[in-house]
C-alpha cells in the first residue's frame, strides 16, 4: 500500500498543485498534436499516439470517468473512451492539456530524460499486456493492462519536476547503494512516486484496480490471483523492463527489502523472459516508428 | 373550466424542427425552417421547460410574452442539449430574458470540468457577436451544468440526463412525470466501433477492434434503457438510411430507419421525428412522412414527422 499521508506538507502541497496542470511528455507531443489535429484522423491512429503517453493517458480516462459522466463503471481504456466520447472529443481532450508547455521544459528532465522515462513506461505498458496475453486474459481486457504499465510511474514526474535537486541526489544515491528509489525519494524529499501515483490517481478517478497498479507496484506480493490482478501485471512487468534496461527512470526497481522482484520461476526459466522481451522490444520500435523519432536517441 | 385529464396533461409543442441551420424562405414553409426549439407545458404546476434555443425560440418567447402573465413573472427552464449554434443562436433574441421578472435556469452539458455554461453561452453574448452583453441582461439566470444523472426539477418532474453520441458532448433528456414520460434525442445516432475491423488493414489491431464493438454494443444498449417505454420519444431523424450510409456515418445524426427500430426496440409508444436536414423541402418531408408515418404493425408505434407549431399531448 502506498504510505498515509504524514510526511512533509510543503512537498506534498507543491505536488498536490503541480498534478492540477500536467502536462504530456515531449517525446509524444509532436506526433499526438499532429494527429489530433488533423481533420482525418482516424480512431486507431488517435488511441495509438495517446497510449504512448502516460500523462494524455492519464487525463482522457479522467474525463470518461468524471463526474461529467458518471458512468456505473470506470472505463480503463482508451477505446471505451474514444467510443463513448467520440474521436471529436477526446482530440479535443487532448489538445486541451497545454502539451506545448512540455517543450519549454524539457530541462525539466534532470535526473532522467523524458525519453528514457517514456522507453521504461512503455516497455512496462508491452511487458503487461503480453503478461495479460500469457495469463489468458480476454483479448477485449488487455488494453487496461498496457495502461497500467503505462501510467506505472506516472509519481515520478511531478517529483522530477518539482524537485530536480533532490530527485537527481535520490536516484544517485539509489544506484550507489542499492536501495529502491522509493526509499531514495522519501529520504531526499519525503514523499515517494507511488504515493503521488496514488495522489493522481484519485485526482483523476481512476479504477481502484488502475489506482492499485500506480500505488502498490512496489510492495505487492506476487500472487497467481484469477482473474490476474492489474498490480501483479505491473510489478512484474517493471521489474522484466529494469532487468531488459529499457529506460532507467530514476534508478533500478526493487522491493522494500532490496531484493530483485523478478519471480523465481521467470529466472529459472529464462527462455520465457526472453521470449517475452523480444516481443517487447518488438512493440516499442513499432512504437518508435509511429512517433518518427528513432532518428533523435 | 379545464378537466382534470386537461389539468395532468403532457404538451410538446414544436416551436421549430430543423437542424444544422435555419432554411428561411418559401421551400420548407410547413414543416419550418427555423432550428430546434421544443416546449414542455406540465399545466397542472404550470411549469415550462423548453429544450434548445435555436432560432424557434424567438416565436416561442414572443408567445410566451402574449400569455396571461403569472403572478411573480415568468420561471422557466431551459435545457441545451448542446452549445452547437444551432442549438443556441436563437437565445440572444428570446424575448424574457429582458424582463426583469423573469427567472430562468439554464442547464446544459459542457465538454471539461473547467468549460462552464455561463462562459459559453456568454461567448454569443459578448460586444463583438451581439449588442447586449450577458451581464446586461435583465432576467435572472442561474446556469447549471449538468452531467449524467437523475435531477428532481421540483413539481414531481424528475429529470434523466444521459449523453447522446455526437461530435460535441450532447445530452438526451427524459422528462417523468405521474407516470408518463418524454424523451429527446435531438442530435445523435447509433454508438458504432470507430476502429479498424477489416483483420487485412495494416492498421488493423485485434483489442481495438474488439474491444471496440464491445464497447459500441454496450452504449447502444444503454441509449435503449433510456429510452425505454417513454409515451413519446423525439429523435433525430435528419437523414434517410440511403444518404447515412452515403458517407454521413459520424456526422452525430441519425437515419429515420436507425431512429425507427431504436424506438420500437426501447417499447416508445410515439416517436416524433425531428432536425430535419435543411436540404430537404416539404415536398420530400411529405413523401417520407407518407412512408414513415403512422401506427407500425408489429410494435405499435406511432411515428410522425415533427413541424412547427405543432402540438402532442399526453
Amino acid at each position: 500500500m502506498a504510505a498515509p499521508d504524514t510526511a512533509a506538507p510543503a512537498s506534498l502541497g507543491k505536488v498536490r498543485a503541480h498534478i492540477l496542470r500536467m502536462a504530456g511528455l515531449s517525446t509524444t507531443a509532436i506526433k499526438v498534436l499532429r494527429t489530433c489535429n488533423e481533420p482525418g484522423a482516424c480512431a486507431n491512429d488517435l488511441n495509438r499516439v495517446i497510449s504512448l503517453d502516460p500523462v494524455l493517458t492519464g487525463r482522457v480516462l479522467q474525463v470518461i470517468n468524471s463526474a461529467y459522466y458518471s458512468l456505473p463503471s470506470k472505463v480503463n481504456s482508451l477505446t471505451r473512451a474514444i467510443i463513448l466520447l467520440g474521436i471529436n472529443t477526446v482530440k479535443n481532450v487532448v489538445l486541451s492539456f497545454a502539451i506545448f508547455q512540455s517543450f519549454s521544459h524539457r530541462d525539466a528532465f534532470r535526473a532522467f530524460t523524458a525519453d528514457q522515462f517514456w522507453t521504461h513506461s512503455l516497455c512496462t505498458a508491452a511487458a503487461a499486456k503480453l503478461l495479460a496475453a500469457s495469463r489468458g486474459v480476454p483479448l477485449a481486457e488487455r488494453e487496461e493492462f498496457f495502461v497500467a504499465g503505462l501510467m506505472h510511474d506516472i509519481g515520478k514526474i511531478p517529483l522530477n519536476h518539482l524537485f530536480p535537486e533532490a530527485y537527481y541526489e535520490a536516484v544517485v544515491h539509489s544506484q550507489s547503494s542499492g536501495r529502491g528509489m522509493r526509499c531514495e525519494e522519501n529520504c531526499s524529499i519525503g514523499v515517494d512516486h507511488c504515493r503521488v501515483g496514488h495522489m493522481i490517481a484519485r485526482k483523476w478517478q481512476l479504477s481502484p484496480a488502475l489506482t492499485a497498479a500506480l500505488s502498490d507496484h512496489h510492495t505487492h506480493s506476487e500472487t497467481s490471483s484469477v482473474p490476474f490482478s492489474l498490480v501483479d501485471a505491473v510489478a512484474q512487468a517493471d521489474t522484466m523492463a529494469h532487468h531488459m534496461g529499457a529506460g532507467t527512470p530514476g534508478g533500478i526497481s526493487l522491493d522494500e527489502n532490496g531484493h530483485s522482484r523478478l519471480p523465481m520461476h521467470w529466472d529459472a526459466a529464462g527462455h520465457q523472459l526472453t521470449k517475452l522481451s523480444a516481443a517487447v522490444e518488438e512493440e516499442i520500435e513499432k512504437a518508435k516508428v509511429f512517433l518518427e523519432i528513432a532518428g533523435r536517441n | 373550466m379545464k378537466s382534470q385529464a386537461e389539468i395532468d396533461q403532457l404538451q410538446v409543442s414544436f416551436w421549430w424542427v430543423r437542424g444544422s441551420i435555419p432554411t428561411p424562405g418559401y421551400e420548407p414553409s410547413r414543416y419550418g425552417g427555423n432550428t430546434l426549439c421544443v416546449e414542455l407545458r406540465v399545466s397542472a404546476c404550470r411549469r415550462t421547460l423548453i429544450i434548445d434555443a435555436g432560432s424557434g425560440i424567438r416565436r416561442l418567447g414572443d408567445d410566451l410574452l402574449a400569455r396571461p402573465e403569472p403572478a411573480g413573472g415568468l420561471a422557466l427552464d431551459l435545457l441545451l442539449s448542446h452549445t452547437h449554434l444551432d442549438h443556441i443562436l436563437g437565445l440572444p433574441f428570446f424575448g424574457p430574458l429582458y424582463r426583469r421578472d423573469t427567472r430562468l435556469t439554464l442547464y446544459g452539458p459542457t465538454i471539461s470540468p473547467e468549460d462552464r455554461l455561463e462562459e459559453v453561452i456568454g461567448g454569443q453574448l459578448c460586444y463583438r457577436y451581439f449588442p447586449v452583453r450577458q451581464v446586461e441582461l435583465a432576467a435572472a439566470i442561474t446556469y447549471v451544468d449538468l452531467r449524467e444523472g437523475v435531477y428532481d426539477l421540483g413539481d414531481g418532474i424528475t429529470l434523466t440526463a444521459t449523453y447522446l453520441n455526437h461530435p460535441l458532448l450532447c445530452m438526451g433528456y427524459r422528462f417523468d412525470w405521474r407516470g408518463r414520460s418524454v424523451c429527446t434525442a435531438f442530435d445523435t445516432e447509433p454508438f458504432r466501433n470507430l476502429f479498424i475491423s477489416d483483420p487485412e488493414d495494416p492498421g488493423y489491431d485485434a483489442i481495438m477492434a474488439l474491444e471496440g464493438e464491445q464497447a459500441a454494443r454496450e452504449a447502444d444498449l444503454r441509449m435503449l434503457s433510456f429510452f425505454r417505454d417513454a409515451d413519446l420519444l423525439i429523435h433525430d431523424g435528419q437523414y434517410t438510411e440511403q444518404e447515412y450510409q452515403a458517407g454521413r456515418a459520424g456526422w452525430g445524426h441519425s437515419s429515420i430507419e436507425q431512429a425507427v427500430r431504436a424506438a420500437e426496440a426501447a417499447g416508445c409508444r410515439r416517436l416524433a421525428l425531428i432536425h430535419h436536414d435543411p436540404m430537404r423541402s416539404d415536398s420530400e418531408l411529405d413523401r417520407l412522412s407518407d412512408q414513415y408515418s403512422g401506427r407500425r404493425a408489429g410494435s405499435g408505434l406511432d411515428v410522425c414527422f415533427a413541424r412547427e407549431s405543432a402540438s402532442i399531448r399526453l
